[in-house]
């Protein structure tokens, strides 16, 4: 039973009724299931995506502000790597159901170390953002209080170093840690006079005393909604890529015994691509517009 | 194939259900085309429109196009029976739903609201005494 359920996907006749409807080849049970899977899956992001809207509409200088110091370059590359993930899962659905067993252990191969490669630049981008502190404090005890914003470059028992930007804390009003960004405190940084001279300042080193930290926060999803809303969704859609990898691992090592598995391959195909499909709307939403 | 699986389907050759692709996609055209649409969609969001309005359905435009590139062709669709698009209709006409739904809290936000609760210099006044 459970062999010929391996080697076909389903079982034809006298179980199940076909559902066919008007004319056409009869969809497998299994086609069906992974569909409506997908379905079910579209209904859950276009809720966490309805939710991105919401916020992002109500705080919309917020969001566009600290969409800037998202990493485009990264992002674009993992966008090409999981279109050509895509392009060779589609191969290796053909050549299962052609036969070829040498193209299709190679095209999952791939797939699985494109896969793989989307994680790895994605905990590049994630280990950035959690470096990355937002920290007021005073160079010196008495010293005046600075903003600090930058990546954490040494830290020891009693210093952090921090190589960013600072910015002096304003005279009047008070500050946000959470609010604040990479650019703000770019553009805080700029005396007046040297303001007209040149639009973007340099990084800096800066090492701040421990004892003298006031706020230390890092850009992590606790920073503001904006980050919430970047590692909830990337963070989501990086659990569906980890999630496909199983299968496609798994359908490789049966390619290698001998057994090609040309409906489960489609299925875990068909899945693969809503991935792809995913990360093509999440890349311009979350890092370009 | 056990002996028990072909008694139970005597008339069915071994090959019968395994699926033959009917269709010569064009996987390689589609790929590049993704590609393409993958520069262009940077490109756009390089060059920036004064409206931000412009931007944002320009970017939402690219990216339909591919994902309509990837589930006609990667996935298919474009060959599919009724079957399977009588299951994603309803996913699509309550993602509709959903998105015109939100359409009065985007249009109706207060703007004053959201710019107060942006401003720098709003938040407590304990940052002043660090010790």
């Amino acid at each position: 039973m459970s062999d010929t359920v391996l080697n076909h996907g389903y079982i034809p006749e006298e179980h199940a009724p076909d559902p066919v409807i008007g004319h056409g080849d009869p969809t497998p049970p299994g086609k069906v299931g992974i569909w409506l899977f997908l379905a079910s899956e579209i209904m859950f992001f276009v809720a966490i995506l309805g939710s991105y809207v919401i916020l992002r509409s109500g705080s919309h200088e917020l969001f566009a502000k600290h969409a800037l110091a998202l990493s485009k370059p990264l992002a674009g590359i993992n966008t090409l790597v999981l279109i050509f993930s895509s392009l060779t899962m589609a191969l290796a659905v053909d050549a299962s159901q052609k036969g070829k067993r040498n193209k299709t252990i190679i095209c999952l191969f791939i797939t699985f170390l494109c896969a793989a490669g989307f994680l790895g630049i994605k905990a590049i981008e994630y280990t950035s953002k959690f470096k990355h502190h937002t920290i007021v404090a005073r160079e010196s005890a008495n010293g005046p209080l600075y903003v600090y914003d930058g990546h954490l470059h040494e830290e020891d028992a009693a210093s952090m170093t921090i190589e960013g930007y600072r910015m002096p804390v304003p005279e009047h009003g008070s500050i946000d840690i959470h609010l604040i960004s990479e650019h703000d405190v770019m553009n805080g940084g700029i005396e007046p006079a040297e303001a007209g001279q040149k639009s973007e300042k340099a990084m800096e080193t800066f090492t701040i005393p421990k004892s003298e930290i006031a706020q230390d926060i890092i850009y992590g999803p606790w920073k503001n909604i904006f980050y919430a809303d970047y590692f909830t969704l990337t963070g989501i859609h990086a659990i569906h890529v980890i999630g496909g990898m199983f299968p496609i691992a798994f359908l490789c090592i049966f390619a290698i015994r001998g057994k090609l598995l040309p409906h489960h391959t489609e299925y875990v195909g068909l899945y693969w691509h809503f991935v792809d499909l995913v990360w093509i709307f999440l890349f311009p939403l979350l890092y370009l517009i | 194939m056990t002996a028990h699986s072909q008694s139970r389907m005597p008339e069915e050759p071994h090959d019968v259900s395994r699926p033959e692709p009917h269709h010569v996609v064009p996987y390689f055209t589609i790929f590049i085309v993704l590609v393409v649409l993958t520069i262009i969609t940077v490109a756009v969001a390089l060059v920036r429109f004064p409206n931000e309005i412009v931007n944002v359905l320009l970017a939402l435009l690219v990216a339909t196009i591919k994902g309509c590139c990837v589930a006609l062709f990667f996935m298919h669709l474009k060959y599919e029976g009724k079957l399977i698009y009588l299951m994603l209709i309803v996913p699509i006409c309550l993602m509709l739903i959903l998105v015109f739904a939100l359409i009065p809290d985007i249009v109706m936000t207060d703007p004053g609201s959201s710019s107060a609760s942006l401003h720098l210099f709003n938040a407590h006044p304990a940052i002043y005494n660090p010790h």
